[in-house]
């Protein structure tokens, strides 16, 4: 904006730059009020009106084309009877929201103003399996869209509200988690689970969270938030120096001191949280998603406790057991394998030996 | 009749498969190399993250080297065939299928030298680290797969050698241009036919020489010395 005004802005004093700015604010909330009727306008000229039947499924409003109904029900029915209807009551977000189903050869498009429209499509050679994982995508959306304005769903982040589409991958960064809070969850310690959860309060440089060794291995992987002000200690720290590594950190946090701004220090990142939430979701049965955002202001550790109605250590020992159960076999069907191996080399070796003639040129 | 059969596959590649036995040995300890301390820090510092990301960068030569082994073995087994234009075969009191047969023992034999140092190497790797909790070490696994890997490639490629040079140029030219031209071919055909936007010819065809009942399935497995 001093660029703006050219060379004689640069010698105005602060108060007159201040009356200037002053002038500017109702141009500016006028800019913004047009550009909203704009936006509004845009939203209205992309709305696709074509016929369309309603499925009501649960929480959920299925719009479909005409026909389509019976197999929306099939599939987005199944979904919802055996992944949410168990604890999912009450949503406000997945009230408001639409979900277009379509799964047939010739897709169309869809969209309106009116609502929030999450769309689940796919031509009729995608599998069954492909269409449910899109209905536990928009559902788990619109149920983000409940904790976004939240004290949950500021601090304590989380990937989905869906089943885990891997658990094996929990199991994974839960065990490479660099953390020896993490380490001693894996062991088998509910304290310390709460602790590489981020659900306890963290003082200090996160000695609850993380050794000197593990502080560096930290900020260097996190390098991009600490480069602009410190280019230089990044380089000291990056090199093995823990005291510089520990500087930079304690700067960090002297700086932002809301866990929103920290989240990026709790060990344990998004899909492992999300597998916490589904867990404490399912266990805590019947309306559990009411009683979590009844408390979705208060700390993520009460809401925790409210939805699985369990206290935080006995939850963190359920899920650790749940946990435990998802470690992946590494090598499991290598024998089927090996087998399978061997009559390809079988059938490789008969045509080795029926190949060809043998020739004298 | 083995043994002479044996001798000669021997003779052939004892300069190549020795530099692969080494290799085979060194690997697994090249996989958890500077484990033992990290930097200049103690010991128990190191995290279960570090042995996995240094397991992990090694873990892409593992079935390279299978394969080149496989590979080298079966080139080797036909070799002296073309070049004294089979006579020794012809010369011999066997059928067809016999030969192919005594000379395919011959190099599952010889495939078990690097096998054999791999699994050394592997628990001789696994032995030197004390790993976090959490973490396995997997030697023995590895080796199977390393056995099988090895005698998947040498199969395919001991097939196409047992034919002529003509008939193995060939099939490896008309692999290799498919590979190559596949993907052009079928963006093009997209345009004109649905069918083809939804399928990448070439993928498919990779995916499913790796995939469930491949012939190289052995491949797609997990080759981590170390893991979860």
């Amino acid at each position: 904006m001093l660029a703006a005004m050219g060379p004689a802005g640069a010698q105005q004093t602060e108060q007159e730059l201040i009356q200037h700015l002053d002038t500017l604010v109702p141009l500016l909330k006028d800019a913004r009020r047009r550009a909203a009727v704009a936006q509004a306008a845009a939203r209205r000229a992309r709305d696709v009106h074509i016929p369309l039947d309603t499925v009501s499924i649960g929480l959920l409003t299925v719009l479909v084309v005409p026909g389509e109904g019976g197999v929306a029900q099939e599939v987005v029915g199944g979904v919802w009877k055996s992944d949410y209807a168990p604890w999912l009551s009450a949503s406000p977000a997945l009230a408001a929201d639409r979900m277009f189903f379509q799964w047939s050869r010739d897709v169309v498009a869809y969209n309106s103003s009116e609502f929030t429209v999450r769309i689940v499509q796919g031509a009729r050679w995608h599998p069954r399996s492909y269409m449910e994982t899109g209905v536990r995508e928009v559902i788990s959306q619109s149920l983000k869209g409940d904790l976004v304005a939240t004290r949950v769903g500021a601090e304590w982040t989380v990937s989905a509200v869906k089943p885990p589409d891997d658990p094996e991958r929990i199991y994974r960064q839960v065990a490479l988690a660099p953390s020896h809070a993490a380490q001693a969850c894996l062991a088998g310690e509910p304290t310390s689970c709460l602790t590489a959860f981020g659900l306890l309060p963290s003082e200090g440089l996160l000695e609850d969270r993380y050794t000197p060794e593990e502080r560096l291995l930290l900020v260097r992987q996190n390098a991009s938030r600490f480069v602009r002000g410190a280019p230089l200690e990044l380089r000291s720290c990056s090199s093995g120096d823990l005291a510089q590594c520990d500087r930079l950190l304690a700067d960090f946090l002297d700086r932002y001191t809301s866990a929103q701004n920290r989240l990026w220090t709790v060990p344990f990142g998004v899909d492992v949280r999300a597998s916490l939430l589904w867990f404490a979701l399912v266990r805590g049965g019947e309306g559990s998603w009411g009683r979590l955002l009844a408390h979705a202001d208060d700390a993520p550790l009460v809401a925790l406790e409210a939805a699985s109605s369990l206290q935080g250590e006995a939850l963190m020992q359920e899920w650790h057991d749940w946990l435990l159960a998802s470690r992946p076999v590494r090598h499991a069907g290598l024998g089927t394998q090996v087998l399978t191996a061997s009559l390809w080399i079988l059938l490789l070796l008969a045509l080795a030996a029926r190949s060809t003639r043998w020739r004298f040129a | 009749m083995y043994q002479p059969m044996l001798f000669l596959h021997w003779k052939q590649i004892k300069v190549v498969l020795l530099p692969l036995v080494v290799a085979a040995f060194a690997l697994p300890l090249l996989s958890i190399q500077g484990l033992g301390s990290w930097g200049s820090f103690p010991h128990e510092t190191i995290s279960a993250y570090q042995f996995t990301m240094n397991s992990a960068f090694w873990a892409p030569v593992f079935p390279a080297l299978a394969a080149v082994t496989g590979i080298t073995l079966a080139l080797s087994s036909w070799n002296w065939d073309h070049q004294l234009h089979h006579v020794y075969a012809l010369s011999l009191p066997l059928r067809r299928w016999q030969y192919a047969a005594l000379k395919m023992g011959a190099g599952t034999v010889l495939a078990l030298l690097p096998a054999a140092s791999f699994w050394a190497g592997a628990h001789l790797a696994a032995a030197s680290v004390a790993l976090p909790a959490g973490l396995n070490a997997y030697p023995n696994a590895l080796t199977v797969r390393f056995l099988a890997s090895i005698m998947a490639s040498y199969a395919l490629l001991f097939a196409l050698a047992a034919g002529t040079v003509r008939t193995t140029m060939i099939v490896v030219t008309g692999l290799l241009a498919f590979m190559l031209v596949g993907g052009t071919a079928g963006d093009l055909l997209g345009n004109h036919f649905e069918a083809f936007q939804r399928v990448d010819v070439v993928g498919t065809f990779l995916r499913a020489l790796v995939s469930r009942n491949g012939p190289f399935e052995v491949f797609s497995g997990s080759w981590l010395l170390i893991d979860v």
